[in-house]
């Protein structure tokens, strides 16, 4: 994978959340066979990318899912949440979660929303900048 | 217990489109609670399953009340009770956003979808903040209900004149009067500070007035008043058998392989608690040291995550102004528990916001009224019993109550108490009316 992320982001996301280890590139391949077999799309590029610098992250109660993660623990597996929690098929994927809203990525419009019951907060086809914005990075 | 797991049995018999799977897994749970060598604890996802499959499942007469619900319920710290029903089309959304503001500590900047005419209601003069009469402003009137956000007044007034908001907008006549997420969106432009992008942020009202937020605050009062009940109860709460598992996989026996996940989960309470004085979080997968150095060990990963519930929903403030208080109070150290996140918490919103359409809430469960946690899985394997059959028992009452309202009402009705709906939506009208007579 290119390198997409921009360090300096990442590592300030780093610093203020609770991240756990990075994933494999296998775990991400499985994860995406998986969602495939599921009909959900896949991981976006940039968010596989997250997953190599940390397999979920969470900060108060914000959390970004990780993939190949048994249930039950800190961090919750991106496969398992939306094959229990969404209608499949779908073109969406739930990627993470706060107290009432969802960070949710479309996959034709290519682009992340964190949205609640009450609507959109907001929408970008950036992921870090999402991320900052779902994780309160100050 | 076997009570309830032959009203389950029943239950499914009469809906189940798929009868002999599900009677051959009620009477492997029936076998499990009557032959103790095979007892285990149930695990999150498979007591939501059976949640689930009962919601389903229950339509049918009302055998037991709410007085005796409680009753029953009391001995596990579990209570419920009704509140108002509001309808969440109908909830005030400012309301919303303001309370969650307080409570998490964090004003949220938002997409323009969600900000007011008004707010787009700009002028090529210069204005001065006392330019601005938020006197005149409805929605400020509800900010300032919260003491610390009454104090960034000037800071609101400073931002609309930066941004160069006609003043007219706060007039009352202003056909597209300012909301909530407009005020909002003021203050976090104020204070996004170094922030150099032009995305939305997220900001730490901390770092503005040093306020915390009441999640904080109330989290770091519940320590200090219960601190050994906690550390008790904590400890009570099963060792995860993956842990167990772990631990004998390293060439322990059984019994030093539970003396070390006694151990472990000693260690983790006392962090727990540290952070929680120190902090008020309950997250310590998040925590760090004075350097930067992640607090959280990775034999800690299965140790259970303790959760803030709202006994009065925060998405629904005006619950609570219909029992007569303000909404602040949605806030309060008397509308919160604390929980273990799995699968109590979860289990407690199922019990007020079912999944299944025709089940809405009215009942909301809450620790007992001079207890603030939630009772832990119990110690032996009769108390795990016991908590199993309260979480069935709960959602088992819960939707014979809500049966009985119906029947009250004639039978064939909507989910929810339309008489009582009714008087709920002219206290509702009163109360918006109320606060429009304020705002003027």
């Amino acid at each position: 994978m290119d390198n997409i992320i921009n360090q300096n982001i990442m590592k300030k996301i780093k610093e203020q959340t609770g991240c756990n280890a990075p994933a494999s590139e296998a775990q991400i391949k499985l994860c995406n066979v998986k969602l495939k077999q599921h009909g959900f799309p896949e991981l976006p590029e940039d968010f596989a990318k997250v997953l190599l610098e940390a397999n979920g992250l969470t900060a108060d109660d914000a959390n970004i899912f990780g993939v190949g993660l048994e249930e039950g623990g800190w961090f919750d597996d991106v496969c398992d949440y939306n094959i229990q929690h969404c209608q499949a098929p779908s073109k969406k994927l739930v990627l993470g979660y706060d107290d009432d809203t969802h960070l949710i990525y479309y996959a034709e419009e290519k682009l992340y929303r964190v949205e609640s019951e009450m609507g959109k907060d907001m929408e970008s086809d950036d992921l870090i900048e999402v991320l900052e914005y779902f994780l309160r990075i100050q | 217990m076997a009570e309830f797991n032959e009203i389950k049995s029943e239950a499914l018999k009469e809906n189940s489109s798929d009868e002999n799977e599900k009677r051959c897994r009620i009477s492997a749970l029936r076998e499990q609670t009557q032959n103790p060598a095979q007892k285990k604890f149930y695990k999150s996802y498979e007591i939501k399953s059976d949640v689930q499959e009962i919601c389903a499942a229950f339509f049918g007469e009302n055998k037991i009340t709410l007085e005796e619900c409680n009753q029953q319920l009391a001995e596990y710290n579990v209570h419920l009770e009704e509140i108002p029903y509001v309808d969440e089309k109908e909830a005030d959304k400012d309301l919303n956003v303001i309370a969650r503001a307080a409570f998490n500590g964090y004003f949220k900047e938002t997409i323009h979808d969600n900000l007011s005419k008004g707010f787009f209601d700009r002028r090529t003069d210069d204005f001065k903040p006392e330019d601005y009469n938020l006197d005149n402003c409805a929605v400020w009137q509800k900010f300032k209900k919260v003491p610390e956000f009454a104090q960034l007044e000037k800071t609101v007034k400073q931002g609309m004149a930066k941004l160069k908001i006609s003043p007219d907008v706060l007039s009352p006549s202003y056909p597209y009067p300012l909301n909530a997420n407009d005020i909002s969106k003021i203050i976090c432009l104020q204070f996004k500070g170094s922030y150099q992008k032009n995305g939305l942020k997220q900001v730490c009202i901390k770092n503005i007035n040093g306020f915390e937020g009441y999640k904080i605050r109330n989290t770091k009062r519940f320590i200090a008043e219960n601190e050994e009940v906690f550390r008790k109860s904590m400890m009570r709460i099963p060792l995860s058998g993956k842990d167990i598992e772990a631990a004998k996989a390293t060439g322990k026996t059984p019994e030093q392989a539970l003396a070390y996940c006694k151990q472990v989960r000693a260690e983790y309470v006392e962090a727990l608690i540290n952070l929680m004085k120190a902090k008020g979080s309950t997250n310590l997968a998040e925590a760090k040291d004075d350097k930067g150095k992640t607090l959280f060990k990775p034999e800690w990963s299965w140790q259970p995550k303790i959760d803030v519930h709202h006994i009065n929903p925060i998405h629904n403030c005006e619950t609570i102004e219909l029992k007569g208080k303000n909404f602040t109070d949605i806030n309060d150290y008397e509308n919160m528990c604390f929980m273990v996140k799995e699968p109590y918490h979860t289990i407690m919103h199922y019990l007020d916001n079912c999944e299944c359409d025709d089940f809405k809430s009215k009942i909301k469960a809450k620790s007992a009224p001079d207890k603030r946690f939630m009772l832990c899985p119990g110690k032996n394997e009769k108390e795990k019993d016991n908590m199993r059959a309260l979480l069935y028992k709960g959602v088992y009452i819960w939707q014979n109550f809500i049966s009985h309202k119906r029947k009250e009402n004639d039978g064939d009705l909507p989910h929810r108490d339309e008489k009582r709906l009714q008087a709920s939506d002219v206290q509702l009208k009163e109360l918006q009316q109320s606060r429009l007579n304020q705002g003027k």
